[in-house]
Parts: structure tokens; sequence; C-alpha cells
């Protein structure tokens, strides 16, 4: 499954605007071959993830790369820009596949280049094994970005949004294990302090389709 | 309780110099932000002539809330930055422990 996320920054769009945005592009869907495509407001909660988050999932590449450019329109229509990435479906860890509703949190980091991720990868993607509150969750490697570098993206399903703010920033593995990579004071901190933390409402598992 | 265990391995010559900037320049950022030091040791127990010497501090805060807010505030204070950087070159290796309750 190819994966394409974006994340809408449009500051001076209406409440109107966006919804109508939302609708305009969960309606295109099929029209760009996509195997789901849903759009939902970020949460309060989120640091940098801008108005309105897009999760889209192909199984053409071809179709995946020609969405792009189209939700780059779209976007720019109401005089913002979407930051997007693109990526195959990393290992899927399901626990719940037939999930509708919940809430999808997206993390997108860029890593040291320099340094060897290997350890990195697989405590973060060991968390659902650790943390309940993890419903499904992959980590993926980015293809290719319009903004930054960013190299990977961590993305959890959950039932709500409490199951974000409070088991999984509770739970001893995040904080006293997974947390030093993110950690400036660490020695073996390698994830940039700039990165991409939202979460919105999902309508069903997308992380489901690539498992 | 999370305990915070630093073992910094300080090369020869450099010992009172990292203790100094702990408490001069590291410690006062770290405690506004809820960060407690528990205390602070030396193995072994004399300063090393041609070897590394550990400096070893031991501290804490409240929990999981309040370790989120040192990340949210002086893990990420210019200040604390610049302690580690300057450090950096009197290391020989350095170690970061987060610790919970057994």
């Amino acid at each position: 499954m190819i994966r394409v996320t974006g994340f809408v920054y449009a500051p001076r769009a209406s409440a109107g605007d966006l919804d109508r945005l939302a609708d305009v592009l969960r309606a295109a869907g099929p029209e760009l071959d996509a195997a789901t495509l849903q759009v939902g407001a970020v949460a309060s909660i989120s640091r940098g993830g801008g108005q309105l988050m897009v999760l889209a999932a192909f199984t053409d590449p071809g179709a995946a790369d020609a969405a792009i450019p189209y939700l780059e329109r779209e976007v720019a229509a109401l005089d913002g820009h979407v930051e997007l990435v693109r990526y195959r479906q990393g290992p899927v860890d399901l626990r719940d596949p037939a999930r509708a509703g919940g809430v999808q949190r997206t993390l997108l980091v860029r890593v040291d280049p320099a340094a060897d991720p290997a350890t990195f990868e697989r405590q973060l993607a060991d968390m659902p094994r650790y943390i309940d509150a993890i419903r499904n969750s992959s980590l993926s490697r980015v293809d290719a970005a319009t903004g930054p570098p960013w190299t990977h993206v961590w993305e959890q399903e959950f039932d709500t949004l409490d199951g974000l703010t409070g088991p999984y920033m509770a739970h001893p593995y995040h904080w006293g294990l997974v947390d030093t990579w993110f950690d400036p004071q660490a020695p073996n901190h390698l994830v940039d302090s700039t990165l991409i933390h939202a979460a919105c409402p999902l309508d069903r598992s997308i992380l489901a389709l690539g498992a | 309780m999370i305990h915070i265990l630093d073992e910094l391995s300080v090369r020869p010559g450099f010992l009172a110099e990292v203790r100094r900037r702990v408490d001069d320049d590291y410690r006062p950022v770290v405690t506004d932000a809820g960060v407690r030091l528990v205390g602070c040791w030396m193995a072994p127990p004399v300063e090393l002539l041609d070897d590394p010497t550990d400096l070893v501090l031991l501290w804490e805060v409240d929990g999981p809330d309040a370790y989120w807010h040192v990340k949210r505030t002086a893990a990420r204070d210019p200040r604390v930055l610049a302690f580690w950087d300057g450090v950096g070159p009197m290391l020989a290796d350095r170690r970061r422990r987060i610790m919970g309750d057994a």
C-alpha cells in the first residue's frame, strides 16, 4: 500500500472554507483511485499539524503520485499549502483491524542521517506490545516529502484522544525508553526537535488496509 | 517518582570543571523546571590521572507529567543545550538512564 499523508495549513481560511475543502477532498477519493481518502480536523493537542490532516492510501503508485499535485492545487485555492509525505506503508501492528471511528495520530520526524536508526525503529515499533491504548500502528520510512526532509512516519490508531494523551504519554516504556531518542539531553538522541505531531478523527482504520 | 541517572565519564583533569558547570550552569535551570538533584558521586572516589573518572549524578522528578514538563521546558532551553555542548569535549563518554521504581 502506498500512503500519502498531508497537513493543510490555511491560516486565513474560515472554518466554513476548511469544511468545504475537506468535503471536496473526500469526494475526490474515487476519482484519484484512492483505496481510502480521509480528511479530519487536527486536534488542539497537536504540534505543527496545521488545520486538516489528509490520510490517503493507494494500491497504484502512479495514483499516489498524481494525487499529490491535486491536493496541492486544492489547498492553494484557499491561499494555503499542504505539507505532504509519500511512503510505502511499513509493517503494521493490528490489534483492532475492523475499527471504525477513533483517533489517528501521526508523528512525522527527521532522524539524523548519519545515525543508524535500527534500534530506534525497533523500539518505536514495539510500543503497542507494551501500551494497550495503541490499537493499530505502523512505522514507515518516507520516500518523498514536499517540505522538510522527513525520514519516518509513526502512525497509531486510538479509541479516543484520551488514549493518546493519557496512557500513551504516561507509560514508562514511552518516557523511560523511547523518548530518549527524542531528548536533546540524551546521548542517544537522534530525532530532530522539529517535528509534526498531529491527531484527527478517523472514519475507519487506514492502517488495516496496509496489513 | 522518576529518577534520572547521568553517568559522565570525565577525562583526566576536568572533573572539577565539569562539576562546577553542573552546579553553576545546569542545575539552576533544571531545578526551575522541577528536577531535583538527589546526589552526586565520583567513581572511583579519587580522580584518576591517566583514565576517565565517572561523575555520577542522580536526579528526580515527581512523575510522568513532571517529566514531560521538563521535556517541554528545560530540555529545549539553550542554556541546557549549551551546557551539554560545553562539557562534551571534557567527557570520554556519557550515559543517561531513566529509572522507575522496581
